[in-house]
């Protein structure tokens, strides 16, 4: 009994070791190479359509969307909503780990309850910010927005003149890349899905037991 | 959405013809062309006008029932060298015609006294390019309604198009289906 036990314990010992080292192996975060957009971005807080001020560290371990924009742009603003929805709920997890934020230059007209009845007809899991015109310009400053009311309204609606990037941020709350007009949601998708690589992930059979529904891999 | 333009193009009194051997039965007796046409292109004669306009993909952008503004969209082809004059509609308060403008600065619009519809080349209101503003609507329209615009064109006149109200560019919609 002894010599079998002998002869056994390295080959036993060793195999469970490798597989250990194998599930390791699998649930390791992978480089998205999506460059760290440095020379913009930081933390912020506001009061937020959740009733509550909100900050941007608070969503740390998710990817967040964020965008700049008012309710009553006709074009632009709805399009860059539409496009962020269409873009998380075709993810694998339909969204659940992707915040999106709207933060609004227009609090005149944009108070954090037009901002929440606003933004739950796109999804109610959508926030809106806003603040005082400081607060507005200290955050649209970080992240090189510019805004600037038009001249003359469009009948008796004021409109502004506003970029309209979409900003991809890691689980870190860093600008990980700008998305244009141009750039159709499914792009959007896939730079999710690949930020969601870059973290420590559970191998599939073993989210049996930690209740984390895994990425089984990216649908086309 | 062709077949529709194209109805309501006959709506409108603006007669069109496909050339061909039986397109002359299609026109008033006293517009009938001297000059034949090549087969197989659409043409329009009028009587007083003579020109007609092609309208397709006509759609308004949902917006949340909070929000008071929205924009129409659609294509057009002039058959001859026609101006688009205003679009009126009235879901709305006032209707304009908007260029966006892109510049290092953001995005802007302009207003448009009126749009230039060369022959046979489609000009596009669509987002992030022309659209028509809707601004101060009545009521909160919702996905699936029909909105009616009026067009007023130099030449054609007057012509009513029925757009959908729906979230996206029918294509954005296609790109998205792809992944489900």
């Amino acid at each position: 009994m002894l010599d079998f036990a002998k002869k056994w314990f390295w080959p036993v010992t060793l195999t469970i070791l490798f597989l250990i080292a194998g599930l390791f192996v699998a649930g390791m975060p992978r480089n998205s190479g999506l460059p760290i957009l440095s020379k913009m971005g930081g933390d912020f807080t506001l009061p937020s359509s959740t009733g509550k001020n909100v900050s941007l560290s608070q969503f740390r371990g998710k990817p967040v969307l964020l965008t700049f924009g008012f309710t009553s742009c006709p074009d632009v603003c709805p399009g860059v909503l539409a496009r962020m929805r269409s873009a998380i709920e075709t993810l694998p997890d339909h969204g659940k780990e992707t915040q999106v934020l709207f933060v609004s230059f227009d609090p005149q007209r944009d108070t954090v309850t037009v901002l929440r009845d606003y933004l739950a007809w796109f999804d109610p899991a959508f926030i809106g910010l806003t603040g005082s015109e400081k607060q507005i310009a200290d955050v649209t400053h970080l992240y090189k927005v510019v805004y600037m009311p038009d001249a003359s309204p469009a009948g008796d609606s004021l409109m502004y003149t506003h970029s309209d990037y979409i900003y991809l941020l890691d689980q870190q709350g860093r600008v990980r890349r700008l998305y244009g007009n141009d750039d159709l949601p499914s792009q959007i998708t896939q730079d999710i899905y690949l930020l969601l690589q870059e973290q420590w992930r559970t191998p599939g059979f073993l989210s049996v037991f930690t209740g984390h529904k895994p990425f089984s891999g990216h649908k086309q | 959405m062709k077949k529709i333009a194209l109805i309501l193009t006959l709506l409108a009194g603006q007669p069109i013809a496909i050339a061909g051997e039986h397109s002359v039965h299609t026109m008033p007796i006293n517009t009938m062309p001297t000059n034949s046409t090549p087969a197989g292109h659409l043409v329009a004669k009028g009587s007083s006008a003579s020109s007609a306009v092609m309208i397709s993909d006509a759609w308004v952008r949902a917006v949340p029932p909070v929000s008071r503004n929205t924009a129409a969209y659609f294509s057009l082809t002039a058959l001859e060298n026609d101006t688009l004059l205003s679009v009126s509609a009235d879901v709305a308060d006032s209707v304009e015609m908007h260029e966006m403008q892109r510049s290092a600065s953001g995005v802007s619009m302009q207003a448009l006294e009126r749009v230039n519809l060369p022959a046979m080349q489609p000009v596009h209101f669509a987002p992030g390019g022309n659209h028509v503003m809707l601004i101060g609507l009545k009521k909160p329209l919702a996905k699936g309604d029909s909105v009616v615009l009026t067009l007023k064109l130099q030449k054609a006149g007057i012509m009513p198009v029925i757009a959908k109200v729906q979230e996206a560019p029918a294509a954005e919609k296609a790109e998205a289906h792809k992944h489900h």
